[in-house]
């Protein structure tokens, strides 16, 4: 299942893929592949990614709707 | 075992060794970046092992299993290094499709001339063995004319997939 929140919050900071990649220090691909639902980050990623964009882990990786 | 044979392995691991601290030192963009693989690409990359390993171990069973049938198709040497090689080229594959092949922030164009210029030598190795007639002893492929062909092909492999899957900079998906 495709990670709507975490592009949409990358895109609202204005990060590209590549930026977001090399603050939290993964490839472009595995940012590509959160996105897309390929790959389901360690609570490790999910956080560095919370703390580059600001916003907690339910905002980006909790689905409510579960 | 002859002294030039020595001397030969000896310059070439040399040659190897300062061409992969040369690589490793210089084909990462910016300065002070740990050249580290991320966690999904060591998970592919742990993948990938366990397929060169099994990919491996079918191919000795088949070298068995045709050497009980007394179907010869090349020498000792090489079989037992066809088996080396095969694993060797189906994790090469799996790390590229999977984009595990190259640490983040590394740069893939030093790394796909090294490969193709490999690729060529032992292409070339290949070619001349078979010309002088070397590379079919007694109809069998023999060593080190089908090691150099099979390297060649297998890079070849890694070489062609690493251009064609290679990922647009920039681009979003």
């Amino acid at each position: 299942m495709k990670n709507l929140k975490l592009k949409s919050a990358r895109v609202a900071k204005d990060l590209s893929q590549q930026e977001l990649a090399e603050i939290v220090g993964v490839s472009r691909q595995t940012i590509i592949a959160i996105e897309k639902g390929d790959y389901n980050p360690t609570v490790n990623l999910c956080i560095a990614i919370c703390r580059a964009l600001d916003r907690t882990l339910d905002d980006l990786f909790w689905d409510g709707e579960r | 075992m002859s002294m030039e044979y020595i001397y030969g392995l000896i310059a070439g691991a040399v040659v190897g060794v300062i061409v992969f601290i040369l690589l490793k030192r210089y084909t990462v963009r910016g300065s002070g970046i740990k050249a580290a693989y991320d966690e999904r690409q060591e998970l592919l990359r742990g993948r990938a092992y366990q397929y060169a390993f099994f990919s491996m171990c079918g191919w000795y069973c088949l070298q068995g299993i045709l050497l009980l049938a007394g179907i010869h198709l090349m020498d000792e040497l090489t079989g037992n290094f066809m088996g080396f090689l095969i694993g060797a080229g189906v994790f090469g594959i799996t790390c590229v499709l999977t984009d595990a092949y190259f640490v983040p922030n590394q740069k893939q164009k030093p790394y796909l001339i090294l490969l193709s210029i490999i690729a060529l030598m032992n292409g070339f190795t290949a070619v001349s063995c078979f010309l002088d007639g070397s590379l079919l002893a007694d109809h069998l492929l023999s060593a080190p004319g089908s090691i150099s062909l099979i390297l060649s092909l297998e890079l070849a492999a890694i070489v062609i997939c690493l251009i064609v899957h290679k990922v647009p900079d920039g681009d979003e998906e």
